[in-house]
């Protein structure tokens, strides 16, 4: 799958040559070669540091809404349900983007690469995709690992590996055969009292340092977040477990119906708690309940904030 | 001296009738600091844990206050921590290092913070120097040493089926007292190996950066374009502060319960937040992310240099290690001054 950086680097030159775009919101080589970071490119001469390879995991939709200038961004399958979420919201503006979509079929986890090699991802020299394998360098020796076994979890359960909206694709397009999210199975067999402990217990990690919130794309409250308020005071700042449980599922809750399981949250969760397992539940609620799949029609209202006679509740 | 690694529960067993030991443990996901009661429970290969040992002495949350009504009149009770000796074992030496930050901000000439010094006073520390750096290591660009630090007590070095033991303070030598009958004299031969360890690892970790010369520098780079560009992706999320073994802001918040109860309570804060700056009255002159992001630089490597002579980063690499969109203070650091010298 060779030759997208090209693609991507050709094409962003040409938007700002054109001045289609005043900035290009992609990829560029990270600190370590498994995880890329967000790169803005706003010169022509630097549209050449634009990369996309399987390490570009961040979905990078959410600076968009705070971008004055006329923005191009790349977007995956998964990104490009966000930005449906945006628009639907009114954050941002059809016709103020341009959507570069790239088909793909999963980025790596560096948790998952972590946890394979036994080493932290820092270590990781140099990365690439061989057919099935990832062959990851570190320390000077070649690790060879299955890229199934490395991909985030939310990749294994793709159901959109193409963009849904967009001004153009770039490579083919991808096929997936997705699985049902892992972990969901076994929360369902639980009882809500072993639901309640099981989360009460995995989210006692959390240090509510809002990461999650942050790189969320549809948490776009931003400064007004309800864990800022004091008049009214609603959300404690304490620490104890009850009130980590209260601040997610509150989360859980504000951004039911606009999340789409990109899973950044828990990308970004400097804890490594399995956040995507409560929002992909959510939109299975969203499905069951409403009949809505999150982020696949911009022009469809949002089930949480339309009432149709039609409703579970209406009756 | 040296103690021999399947022995160490017996010497854990004498601390542990006056301290609580603390030491970094693998909990699937994360290593973290918790109570430990056998040294099988320690993971001592770790190298920048998720969360640094500050919560130890620094609790995320704590109560300064608590007022309750009392028929007409309020009682107001400021309580101190219980006194609780802990033994924080198997710090990293820049983990030790933080300790001196974390002192100059809470015990300070003209205030000192009662509940941090009631803790820091009975803590003690046994350091693991390190063997082998990571990518995101740079203790040595901050006045620090993979295998040393002043603050430590004892510094143990791995030679394998031991550890070579070198206490560096009273309270060290009383710990090792503690099990004299477990340790046993070091040979010239351990302490040759534990000498060419230390050299090896500072070896590998070549200065990035003149401490001195970054602080001097950053004074013309204040309105240089570098913070915009690294702050750009920045999420001003806490992580990187959180995580930080020596940030040390907290926001004083005060909590109702009922109409008769209230709480005042000193929680972590980060700089890196957007209301971190704002005050009463809604102005708030670090808007912008890259004005936070630079104040984080200038906090650590420019301000507390110039005041307190050394900067607020042990150079332990955490922040960079797991920041969700890959910023890394040291090169954020290198890159600036380079643009300086260019």
């Amino acid at each position: 799958m060779g030759g997208r950086s090209e693609l991507i680097a050709n094409k962003a030159k040409e938007l700002l040559e054109s001045g289609k775009a005043q900035v290009i919101v992609g990829y560029g080589c990270g600190a370590n070669p498994a995880a890329a970071k967000a790169l803005f490119v706003r010169e022509a001469g630097q549209a050449a540091d634009l990369i996309f390879d399987e390490s570009c995991g961040q979905n990078l939709t959410k600076y968009l809404v705070n971008l004055e200038e006329k923005a191009a961004i790349i977007v995956k399958g998964c990104d490009s349900r966000s930005l449906v979420s945006l628009i639907q919201d009114n954050e941002l503006s059809r016709d103020e983007i341009y959507i570069i979509g790239i088909p793909c079929d999963g980025m790596i986890d560096p948790q998952k690469v972590k946890k394979q090699l036994g080493i932290p991802l820092s270590e990781v020299t140099e990365m690439r995709r061989d057919g099935e394998d990832v062959v990851l360098i570190a320390n000077g020796t070649e690790n060879r690992v299955k890229f199934a076994e490395v991909r985030f979890d939310r990749c294994t359960a793709c159901k959109f590996p193409n963009p849904v909206i967009g001004d153009e694709l770039i490579g083919e397009k991808a096929e997936s055969s997705p699985v049902r999210l892992p972990g969901l199975e076994d929360i369902d067999k639980m009882t809500l009292s072993e639901r309640r402990r099981f989360w009460q217990d995995v989210l006692s990690a959390c240090i509510r340092c809002y990461a999650c919130r942050n790189a969320c794309p549809v948490c776009v409250c931003q400064d007004a977040c309800i864990v800022q308020n004091r008049v009214p005071h609603w959300m404690s700042s304490k620490t104890d477990d009850r009130e980590k449980l209260f601040f997610q599922m509150t989360r859980a809750m504000h951004v039911a119906g606009r999340c789409t399981g990109c899973g950044e949250c828990e990308r970004a969760c400097p804890m490594n708690i399995p956040l995507n397992l409560i929002n992909q539940k959510m939109v299975e609620i969203m499905e069951d309940l409403f009949d809505y799949e999150p982020g696949t029609d911009i022009e469809a209202p949002l089930p949480l904030s339309t009432y149709r006679p039609e409703d579970p509740e209406a009756k | 001296m040296k103690i021999a690694k399947d022995k160490i529960d017996q010497w854990f067993e004498r601390m542990q009738r006056g301290y609580q030991i603390v030491g970094p443990v693998c909990d699937g996901n994360n290593i973290e600091f918790k109570e430990i009661l056998k040294f099988a429970e320690v993971d001592a290969n770790a190298m920048a844990t998720t969360m640094s040992a500050k919560g130890c002495l620094y609790p995320q949350c704590r109560k300064l206050l608590s007022v309750a009504r009392e028929g007409d009149a309020y009682k107001i009770d400021t309580e101190l921590p219980e006194k609780q000796d802990i033994l924080l074992f198997g710090v990293r030496p820049c983990d030790a290092q933080a300790l001196k930050v974390l002192d100059a901000n809470f015990l300070r000439d003209d205030f000192e913070d009662s509940a941090y010094k009631t803790r820091r006073e009975q803590t003690a520390i046994i350091a693991i120097a390190c063997n082998d750096p990571l990518a995101t290591c740079f203790c040595t660009s901050v006045g620090g040493s993979p295998a040393d630090s002043e603050v430590a007590d004892i510094i143990l070095t791995d030679i394998g089926d031991f550890y070579f033991a070198e206490p560096k303070t009273k309270l060290g030598e009383e710990l090792v007292m503690m099990a004299s009958d477990v340790f046993v004299d070091a040979e010239d031969a351990d302490k040759q190996q534990a000498q060419h360890l230390h050299e090896q690892v500072v070896a590998k970790l070549p200065a990035r950066f003149d401490y001195h010369d970054v602080a001097k520098e950053l004074e013309a780079l204040f309105e240089s374009p570098h913070w915009k560009e690294i702050a750009e992706r920045c999420l001003s999320c806490g992580y990187c502060t959180f995580t930080c073994p020596t940030c040390y802001c907290f926001d004083v918040t005060d909590e109702k319960h009922g109409d008769c109860n209230a709480e005042r309570l000193a929680c972590w804060d980060a700089c890196m937040f957007y209301g971190f700056t704002r005050m009463a009255g809604g102005h708030n002159p670090r808007n912008e992310k890259n004005r936070r992001y630079r104040q984080r630089a200038y906090h650590k490597f420019r301000y507390f240099v110039v005041n307190k002579g050394f900067p607020a980063c042990v150079g332990c690499g955490r922040c960079s290690q797991s920041c969700p969109v890959g910023i890394d203070i040291a090169k954020v650091i290198q890159e600036a001054v380079e643009k300086v010298e260019r």
